[in-house]
């Protein structure tokens, strides 16, 4: 019942908001816009044994760049990698055994991984000015 | 339970993203459910939709260019929508490639514009794809957007980009999912400041 409850919570959030339909040309995914340049991206899979990427690049300083990965299960593999302006990743594995990794590369960036279960590993790099990394553990 | 949720989310997505009457209205509605209230110039809507499938492929290319010179834009130029939607399945493919290039030249191009002539930020260029997988081991969900965005001499309001991509499964094991995102933009930076360009006033049928 949980599992349901929470494939149809995402399902919802991403393609209903009728108000949100109204307000901009997102339509059914009201998520992401925050103006000016913006790139956004999510990704959910609720299982074992998946593989999710995401890459970003931004030839302007002052774009937005936003990028969410979220797995449960176990054994689960996800990588992040964002260059060139302000971005913000965030990584979030519950299970046992998964794997994860950031890599940023521009000027301003945080981001942040959050992890609970067993035997999992996350890794950051950040290469560039006013960055922030956290690798948050819990069994 | 779980037949009640899988017809939830077709009539969500089929609800939202184009409305009741595309069902019977066919393509043509459904594309007319892709729009926004401020006619678009540019509009491009695609959605593939499987219920139950093994080893299926869905895929969306889409692809758009606009070049404009010494011309009044009014709302969103370009836009493209994408979405791949299957219910069950294993060991298929949902797709989207999306590129959008743009040039403007000693125009102008502005946002939304409402009842009492103001202007708010809609985006000039917008990307959406999603993919989404309720139940299925090994699939591969992939999105791939470019926006490239030139201008000189051009007088902007509201959003200049946006692309979003989201990529969802449900419950299954063994899936790939990927996003590839990419934007170039390069704009005058006196290109931001209002009241001094005076374009042409032709909403875009101006001879270059």
């Amino acid at each position: 019942m949980r599992t349901r409850l929470i494939v149809l919570s995402v399902a919802l959030a991403t393609l209903t908001a009728p108000a949100a339909q109204a307000a901009g040309p997102m339509g059914f995914m009201p998520i992401c816009n925050f103006g000016k340049n913006t790139q956004c991206a999510i990704q959910f899979v609720q299982g074992d044994r998946n593989v999710a990427r995401i890459d970003q690049v931004s030839s302007r300083k002052r774009s937005v760049q936003f990028a969410a990965a979220l797995q449960t299960g176990n054994s689960n593999r996800s990588y992040i990698g964002q260059i060139g302006g302000n971005q913000l990743a965030i990584t979030v594995q519950s299970g046992s055994n998964n794997a994860s990794y950031t890599y940023q590369e521009g000027l301003n960036q945080v981001s942040a991984t959050v992890q609970t279960g067993n035997g999992n590993w996350g890794g950051t790099s950040s290469i560039g000015s006013n960055t922030a990394t956290a690798i948050i553990q819990s069994n | 339970m779980r037949n009640l949720l899988i017809v939830g989310a077709a009539a969500l997505v089929l609800g939202s993203f184009a409305p009741v009457a595309a069902i019977a209205g066919g393509p043509g509605m459904l594309i007319g459910g892709c729009e926004s209230k401020v006619s678009p110039k540019l509009v491009q809507c695609a959605f593939n939709y499987l219920p139950n499938s093994n080893n299926s492929e869905q895929w969306a290319d889409q692809h758009q260019s606009l070049d404009s010179k010494k011309s009044k834009l009014k709302g969103v130029l370009a836009k493209q929508t994408s979405v791949n939607l299957k219910l069950h399945g294993n060991g298929g493919e949902q797709g989207v490639w999306q590129s959008q290039s743009l040039t403007l030249k000693h125009s102008s191009a502005e946002g939304e514009t409402e009842h009492r002539g103001r202007t708010h930020g809609t985006p000039i260029l917008t990307n959406d794809a999603f993919n989404f997988v309720y139940k299925g081991d090994n699939n591969d969900q992939f999105i791939g957007q470019s926006q490239d965005f030139t201008g000189k001499g051009v007088h902007i309001e509201g959003t200049q980009a946006a692309q979003t991509g989201i990529n969802i499964v449900g419950v299954g094991n063994g899936n790939s999912q990927s996003i590839n995102q990419s934007q170039t933009i390069n704009i005058d930076d006196s290109s931001h400041h209002h009241g001094d360009y005076k374009p042409v006033e032709c909403d875009g049928k101006c001879p270059s």
